[in-house]
């Protein structure tokens, strides 16, 4: 870049535009997240649905795990990837969204475990929220129809078929997370 | 009446540097050289500009074993860029 090249105001305009826009979200790095909870959460929701079907006890035993395997791809990715950029403010609001979103969820599951009443509707209904949000700001429809599909599978299986939660659950991830996730990947860096 | 834009900004590296740092909380030398696409030299001689006129602040450390510059920008810095922009609008649509 020439240092003191003459530059007229169109000029100097495009190159805060160019630089603005090269720092902006990293699709292809935010992608990673939704792919590896869509991917683990999904297995969990089907574990549980066969277990429960085949009578196995410890059906519930698949959330803990993906919980603690996506905890830790996610600690470790996260760290990673701090070290091949910088935070950007946008980064900071989406870490905000989905930090609070975390501890809403842990508070919701605990409760609801010790009052002895299914949590899934509920955990669709609140994921929606942090989806939906992280789509709209980023103008991503695929995750904003993301959100929708969350809460609307979460009231549905308030009412209906609460035997068929794991399963709702299950093809919700997919629709969710994970294919918003792939088609995040899709996108050029920095688009 | 048009103001004057600030010469400090007014440097194709200089605002390119300034815009990326206005956009995140702070950046390392790496990532200013590969987004500016600039040579260590001639970006280190523009930091410098920057830093004295206290548009940005840059500390010097270690990752790990590796040295590390990291810059960030100030209050002041960011005023400036304000008003750098408010008058390239200006130029732009003199009637507003």
């Amino acid at each position: 870049m020439n240092t003191e090249k003459e530059m007229n105001p169109e000029e100097s305009l495009a190159i805060i535009h160019a630089m603005i826009n090269k720092a902006r979200f990293n699709f292809s790095r935010g992608s990673f997240y939704f792919i590896t909870w869509g991917i683990l959460l999904f297995i969990a929701a089907i574990f549980e649905y066969v277990a429960q079907q085949t009578q196995i006890e410890m059906f519930y035993l698949g959330w803990p795990i993906a919980g603690m395997v996506g905890g830790i791809a996610s600690g470790i990715y996260g760290s990673k990837s701090r070290a091949q950029g910088p935070n950007t403010h946008l980064d900071k609001v989406y870490s905000a969204i989905w930090t609070t979103y975390f501890f809403t969820l842990i508070m919701l599951i605990t409760s609801m475990v010790v009052n002895k009443i299914n949590p899934g509707p509920y955990i669709l209904l609140i994921t929606g929220l942090p989806t939906f949000l992280t789509g709209y700001i980023l103008a991503f429809r695929p995750l904003k129809l993301g959100g929708i599909l969350f809460w609307g599978a979460g009231l549905f299986s308030m009412f209906f078929f609460s035997e068929f939660t794991s399963l709702i659950f299950g093809a919700v991830m997919l629709g969710g997370y994970l294919v918003p996730g792939l088609l995040m990947r899709q996108m050029k860096e920095n688009v | 009446m048009f103001k004057p834009l600030d010469p400090l900004l007014h440097s194709p590296l200089r605002l390119a540097v300034m815009s990326l740092l206005v956009s995140v909380d702070e950046a390392d030398f790496g990532f200013l050289k590969e987004k500016t696409e600039s040579t260590a030299g001639n970006l280190s001689v523009q930091l410098s500009k920057l830093e004295e006129a206290k548009y940005i602040s840059v500390t010097k450390g270690y990752k790990g074993k590796r040295p590390s510059t990291t810059c960030k920008i100030t209050k002041v810095g960011e005023t400036a860029f304000k008003a750098y922009v408010n008058s390239l609008n200006q130029y732009i649509n003199p009637i507003k």
